[in-house]
């Protein structure tokens, strides 16, 4: 057994809330997130959604010791009520029900993940009312004394609400009886599975508590509350994880009661960016709005540079854990990139200094020998090599760095087979140094820990920077699991959201094409690496992009249009993450668009699956 | 409600044969398909069955001649698998009437893993009803290379069956995956990161076909890698599923174990006879559109009998 996939070496479900805070890294997403308003957190798998909901739970709220804990204890005047759930999970509720009509389906589906709403928020109450072990101020947070009779009292009042029957009046009973319905979801679900024509009455008949509303139970259960605690100004949050797995009905439910802004019962909630939710018309004319009743928070950053102050957060809090690095800087660790990340306009995103011109004089020279519409460029652009200045000062400084990492590309793939390298010297610096690390980990902290803790395993402080060679291994071999997950990433998703077409095929097509544009052809300054999904692009292919967006494979360069994710994909602005640049030997920048039906329409020598499967670390794994 | 199996056994068919000459299975149960092994156990204990069902994995227009064929040669009846499974539950109240245990044998060895969830969740219904005893056979193909699917087109990475969904478990403790590698290129490593497990548990297959075990670490050199791996015998599956279930056993109580049963079937049959017995445990599958056997696997020299008795863990305690 081991934890050690960069995949999986943070993992927020897996965690306790111990771990959770010491691990924390906060933000001013989270910032936003947390206030005392309706809140709709987006982003794809890894994102660290489950993370920021985790830490508005009353239980993160208790364990979490810092002066930031102490300014959001006082400052946050809600109880969180963390309400579990997972793609896991998702797939049991819909298995539990896969062969009953998608009616009596829905109605399976909503009355499990009330019961789980339920558990949830009785396990909050729970919290609430154990008694602290200590007077530390942080323990005592939201502490509630109540008698047994009170709490008996609340039992029963609760059980009548969401209709269970008690064995005795306490929260325990209350606590068992909730697991018991759960089982009879399963248990009533699998014998009428067995059976064909199941209506909805025959449903109701078996399952009696089929249709308590979530919205109405949790409120009534928190007044309850609030009414035994003296409390009757209460207010509490739901915070829902991975909210797009709960039945439609549901989402669009509590979608819809956001509107109003907040209330007793207020709704965070964390969903994929094109989770079914996007699929579905809100029943009522006057839907919520992110201006006037709530935030919506995107967990991704389309420009590096927005993602390199979180980025070198987290890299502080995971050194902190090693002797000897607590005190170290990203960039001492890993060294400079060997380009500059640039946008498109060539500014440098990364504030990197002493960037290595002369490193780079050595490529545009051997370009300029093999690539005449290269020499042409240089010429006509009037850039001198033997005084390769790319400083602020220069009058082509901009120019150079923009270009260099292509001129590198360049050099090494161009007049061979294509994906295919020129020469035997590794072509290793692309994918090294500290702003190409935290570029390819788009942010993303799990991206960030895994390719922080893959590359740590073989540092030592005695030798820093880590060398190039071991840096490109990890962020290669980093790579190529990603891309290994999205071979296998399902044609369908929430069974909402189908395509006909394999999602690391559509990647692959993308990525060969800008590859090829990059390497082939004449020399261009800003050769295209990012696509708009134009009006020509088809239903299933945009479906196909839906399922990448939400596994994080590309990234859009404009905020969502709808409510909790996007509405539509047209006339969006898409690069490819940058984590799978070394699977299509790209450089990691911005660049110009071009739109994908042409990308999709044009036929032209490709990178092979085996071919780009012989170039990555993990050559034998295929 | 949880099954209790007992009286847990493995043999060869020579070594059941030999000495069990007067045991009659009720039903035995075969898979119509492609592979060459869907005959060789049939054509072994015909003699010792009252009655064969013949599932048919593909669609029935296109092996008619080879069905019909099939059953000239060996007896049986051809039936959907919701006919297996009628039929299972009419045999199993007939056996409760007349007071006698059914005897149930399921050939896997090249079964469909849905077809197989079904068949053993209707066997895990009746047994909570009334006693089965079950004989599952497993027939080792000879080596044959893997198939080459460039873009395997996945439609769901899911439970099997309702009755394996390990419904029940609270959604708020964390994942272990439990695995078995096949030497599907790549399908493990992205089942299990889909999954986001808290850990990972790699089941290894050894077996005669030493080929097979090569491969198997070719094509998860990830994941052997950075993962402490468990090996298991193919043709020793009583020991697997004790192997299987104390691991079970001993994650229940601090997370969900799923268990995704790659590779050889009769690991799949194991992991739903653990599933039976664990109720929290759940089993999955990887559906693949245009999944390639890559021709048609032959028999080995190898098989092995996996027999079990299945009761009301309730009903056996009371």
């Amino acid at each position: 057994m081991s934890t050690t996939s960069f995949l999986s070496a943070f993992n927020a479900k897996a965690m306790s809330y111990e771990q959770i805070v010491g691990s924390f890294v906060s933000s001013s997403k989270f910032n936003q997130f947390a206030g005392q308003w309706n809140a709709l957190l987006v982003g794809p798998r890894g994102s660290g959604k489950t993370t920021l909901l985790r830490m508005l739970s009353l239980e993160a709220m208790r364990a979490w010791s810092s002066d930031e804990a102490e300014r959001f204890r006082t400052e946050l005047n809600y109880t969180g009520i963390y309400v579990p759930a997972d793609l896991a999970w998702g797939e049991m509720l819909r298995s539990l029900s896969s062969r009953m009509s998608s009616e009596c389906s829905e109605l399976v589906a909503e009355a499990a993940f009330v019961t789980n709403a339920m558990m949830a928020t009785l396990r909050t109450m729970q919290v609430r009312l154990h008694r602290p072990s200590s007077d530390e101020g942080r323990l005592r947070y939201r502490f509630v004394e109540m008698t047994g009779d009170a709490q008996g009292e609340l039992a029963r009042e609760m059980a009548s609400i969401w209709k269970l029957q008690l064995r005795s009046a306490s929260l325990l009973s209350l606590q068992n009886a909730l697991a018991e319905r759960l089982l009879d979801i399963g248990q009533q679900a699998n014998l009428l599975t067995r059976r064909s024509n199941v209506d909805v009455d025959e449903l109701h008949a078996k399952i009696p508590y089929l249709g308590l509303p979530l919205v109405e139970c949790v409120n009534q259960a928190i007044s309850a509350f609030d009414r035994a605690a003296n409390q009757v100004d209460g207010v509490w949050a739901l915070l829902l994880d991975e909210f797009e797995v709960a039945p439609n009905h549901l989402q669009s439910l509590v979608l819809t009661a956001l509107r109003g802004g907040a209330t007793k019962l207020l709704f965070k909630a964390a969903l994929a960016p094109c989770g079914p939710h996007t699929l579905i018309s809100l029943s009522t004319p006057t839907p919520p709005t992110a201006k006037d009743d709530f935030k919506q928070i995107e967990l991704w950053y389309p420009d590096k540079g927005e993602a390199e102050g979180f980025c070198a957060r987290v890299f502080a809090s995971r050194v902190a854990q090693i002797a000897n690095f607590s005190e170290l800087k990203p960039e001492q660790v890993f060294g400079k990139s060997a380009y500059a990340i640039v946008d498109e306009d060539g500014n440098d995103q990364s504030h990197s200094q002493n960037l290595r011109a002369d490193k780079w004089a050595k490529d545009f020279k051997a370009l300029m020998e093999r690539d005449e519409s290269f020499s042409y460029f240089i010429q006509r652009k009037k850039i001198s090599l033997d005084n390769l200045d790319s400083s602020d000062s220069a009058p082509s400084g901009t120019l150079i760095r923009k270009i260099a990492p292509i001129v590198a590309f360049r050099n090494a793939y161009r007049g061979f087979a294509v994906g295919k390298k020129r020469g035997r010297k590794a072509f290793n610096s692309a994918y090294s140094g500290w702003s190409a690390i935290a570029a390819m980990s788009e942010g993303n902290p799990r991206w960030l820990i895994g390719l922080l803790s893959g590359i740590f395993a073989e540092a030592t402080i005695s030798k820093l920077p880590i060398s190039i060679p071991i840096q490109h291994a990890h962020s290669t071999e980093t790579a190529w699991t990603f891309a290994n997950v999205l071979k296998t990433v399902a044609i369908s998703q929430y069974d909402q959201i189908k395509t006909q077409r394999p999602i690391f095929q559509l990647l692959m097509t993308i990525g060969n094409f800008f590859h090829n544009r990059l390497v082939t052809g004449d020399f261009q300054e800003d050769p295209p690496m990012s696509f708009i999904v134009d009006d020509d692009v088809d239903e299933d292919t945009e479906s196909c992009l839906r399922i990448a967006i939400n596994h994080g494979a590309i990234v859009c360069y404009q905020p969502t249009d709808g409510i909790g994710g996007f509405d539509t994909l047209h006339g969006k602005r898409f690069r490819l993450s940058y984590l799978l640049a070394p699977c299509f030997k790209l450089p990691v920048r911005k660049s110009k668009p071009i739109n994908l039906s042409r990308i999709l329409n044009t036929k032209e020598q490709t990178l092979s699956d085996v071919d780009m499967m012989q170039k990555s670390p993990q050559g034998s794994l295929f | 409600m949880a099954i209790l199996l007992s009286e847990i056994q493995q043999e060869t068919v020579e070594e059941f044969l030999s000495h069990d000459s007067k045991t009659f299975f009720d039903i035995a149960i075969v898979s119509f398909g492609m592979d060459a092994r869907h005959v060789h156990l049939l054509s072994q204990i015909k003699a010792q069955a009252r009655e064969i069902l013949v599932g048919s994995n593909t669609a029935a227009t296109e092996n008619d001649r080879q069905v019909r064929q099939f059953v000239s040669q060996h007896g049986g009846t051809v039936c959907s698998i919701d006919e297996i499974c009628q039929e299972i539950t009419r045999r199993s109240l007939a056996s409760k009437k007349s007071g006698t245990e059914l005897h149930v044998f399921v050939d896997v060895s090249c079964m469909s893993r849905v077809f197989m969830g079904q068949i053993f969740a209707t066997i895990k219904h009746e047994a909570l009803e009334s006693p089965i005893r079950l004989t599952v056979g497993y027939c080792l193909a000879s080596y044959m290379p893997p198939s080459e699917v460039r873009f395997p087109l996945i439609r769901r990475v899911a439970p099997v069956h309702t009755t394996f969904s390990g419904w029940g478990a609270s959604a708020a403790l964390p994942i272990d995956a439990i695995v078995s590698l096949g030497y599907e290129k790549g399908k493990a490593i992205g089942a299990v990161e889909y999954l986001e497990p808290r850990n990972r548990w790699i089941f290894v297959p050894h077996s005669p076909e030493e080929r097979f075990l090569q491969q198997v670490k070719k094509q998860n050199a990830f994941l052997i890698k950075e993962e402490t791996t468990i090996d298991y015998e193919v043709l020793r599956p009583a020991d697997t599923y004790h192997q299987l279930l104390s691991l079970v056993v001993g994650l229940v109580q601090e997370s969900r174990p799923v268990l995704l049963p790659f590779g050889p079937r009769i690991f799949f049959a194991i992991s739903l006879l653990v599933a039976m017995r664990i109720e929290k445990a759940s089993v999955w599958h990887v559906d693949v559109e245009n999944e390639s056997s890559g021709g048609s696997p032959q028999t080995s020299a190898h098989s092995i009998l996996l027999t079990c008795h299945l009761k009301n863990e309730v009903q056996s305690a009371a």
